[in-house]
């Protein structure tokens, strides 16, 4: 049998994240979710290290990129690979060394990124 | 600012000491070389043409002199506009257009030709200098006039930041006047309070023998109320004093509670939630207790001030620890009406503040506390309002 991946989903909307997590979970794969990049952070520290992060950026208390930010500072974290979505068009272009999303989300177009990211 | 940065900003002062036509200051005196060279040349040029087209427009009319009068008219503006070099090129040109066709057709004999000619250039170059005088000392006018208005606007300035420094002055004595006061009460205080302490500890031994436990439990609700205001001079007195900073292996989530504490009346009443995000068990930190809670406090207070205003909005405290890199993230972020880009630098900066009866002095009080212990303060917006202040420290002490 197959090991199960496990995705982290940071999304502050509630429906985006529930949409989200039902579809990854369709496709086979072990979702956590939260609800900002501080909370983001809090977990990563008590789960094993997911396979992806699935972040957005516009959240409160700690947005998408200072979570980035912090990330990166992390030997712990750095390495795991994160797809950026949003609908800011100008924030996402501005991240560069991410693979991103634009919202609103094709769901058929997210999974196959998704499973492009995860196999990198 | 470098003394020879002053001067290059005093264009005719480098007029003087360098002299007119000097290779440095002259520079800013009059136009660039090329520029000149350019202008001048096509100035002559034009004016020549012009002149050449005027002359057999109205030669007709004012028979044979008509030439030589209008060609006076390009080597004198030429002179007059761009000095010395175009009006030797207009004269050159003029002279060169009496020898070629058409004018030389339609002229005189070439005897009285070199008369004109003659004349041509005595006139050409007598305006050419005279021309060239003027413009050096229009240029020296206008020079002097830049360096009074530019002064002028310094001068502005200057007067705008002695006023500025002067309040910033009054602020620190109105500081530190209220320095002195605090140390006064905590001198008065202490010895009342420590007599408080003293007299409850003694009530509770005489009532060894109390049945009624509420009565027990107040008494020693009382030494332990006046220990901890005791504990509170002590703090506010090592706090004004110039004392070094204690570093103890200290709670952060106990500096967090103490600050909650001593805030608890003023966040209820002003109807704000806390929503905690504390690590537990709590991590382990080197640090001055006072001046973290001083730190803490403060941000609570921008926090509790920005979400004054507005009461639609939820008003909302988020306050979390975590671990990073060697170290503790502190997070409070608040819901209130956030700072602008333009503020953004500045928030940190002594004496700036938004508020009408701030100091503008916490923020700043607050990075060099966490500076002193190698740590780390910023802020980040809070989407979609308020703001996000992060503290990172290190677990350990740098030595």
């Amino acid at each position: 049998m197959l090991e199960t991946k496990s995705i982290l989903v940071i999304e502050d909307d509630h429906d985006i994240r529930v949409a989200i997590r039902q579809s990854l979970e369709d496709c086979g794969y072990y979702v956590h979710s939260v609800s900002n990049g501080w909370d983001g952070l809090t977990l990563l520290e008590r789960i094993a290290a997911p396979s992806l992060i699935i972040l957005d950026l516009s959240m409160p208390i700690m947005n998408g990129e200072e979570f980035l930010k912090l990330k990166v500072l992390n030997q712990k974290i750095v390495d795991i690979p994160v797809l950026v979505t949003s609908c800011h068009e100008n924030r996402l272009s501005a991240l560069a060394d991410y693979p991103t999303m634009k919202k609103p989300i094709d769901m058929e177009v997210f999974l196959k990124k998704v499973a492009s990211c995860i196999k990198v | 600012m470098r003394p020879e940065d002053e001067i290059d900003n005093y264009p005719a002062l480098n007029f003087l000491s360098d002299g007119f036509g000097g290779s440095k200051g002259s520079t800013k005196l009059i136009p660039p070389v090329n520029a000149i060279f350019d202008m001048s040349y096509l100035f002559a040029v034009i004016s020549v043409i012009s002149a050449l087209g005027l002359s057999l427009l109205i030669r007709p009319l004012l028979g044979v002199s008509a030439p030589f009068l209008i060609f006076i008219l390009p080597i004198t503006l030429s002179a007059f506009f761009y000095g010395l070099r175009a009006g030797v090129v207009a004269t050159v040109l003029a002279v060169v257009t009496f020898f070629i066709p058409p004018m030389r057709v339609l002229d005189l004999p070439l005897s009285e030709d070199k008369v004109q000619v003659a004349i041509f250039f005595t006139v050409g170059l007598v305006i050419s200098v005279l021309g060239y005088f003027h413009r050096s000392k229009r240029d020296q006018l206008q020079a002097a006039l830049t360096t009074i208005s530019s002064s002028a606007q310094k001068q502005q300035l200057a007067d705008q930041k002695a006023r500025d420094l002067e309040t910033d002055l009054a602020k620190v004595w109105r500081l530190n006047t209220l320095g002195e006061m605090a140390t006064g009460l905590a001198h008065e205080l202490s010895q009342p309070i420590s007599a408080i302490k003293n007299y409850s500890l003694a009530v509770e031994k005489f009532l060894a023998n109390e049945q009624n436990p509420f009565v027990i439990s107040s008494v020693k609700g009382i030494s332990a109320e006046a220990e901890r205001a005791a504990n509170f001079i002590h703090s506010l007195r090592s706090f004004i004093g110039s004392r070094n900073s204690e570093r103890q292996i200290e709670e952060i989530n106990a500096v967090i509670s103490d600050v909650l504490v001593l805030l608890n009346s003023e966040l209820n009443s002003k109807h704000i939630s806390i929503k905690l995000g504390l690590a537990e068990p709590s991590f382990k930190v080197p640090i001055d207790k006072i001046q973290m809670i001083q730190v803490v406090m403060n941000l609570f207070r921008n926090s509790i001030e920005s979400m004054s205003q507005d009461s639609k909005r939820p008003k909302e405290i988020f306050v979390g620890t975590l671990q990073q890199n060697n170290g503790v993230l502190l997070c409070v972020s608040d819901t209130g009406e956030g700072i602008s880009q333009a503020e953004s630098n500045r928030v940190y900066d002594a004496f700036f503040t938004t508020k009408n009866s701030g100091m503008g002095m916490g923020l700043a009080i607050s990075k060099s506390v966490i500076e002193m212990h190698e740590g780390k303060i910023w802020h980040v917006p809070n989407e979609p309002v308020g703001t996000t202040f992060m503290i990172w420290l290190p677990s350990k002490a740098v030595t």
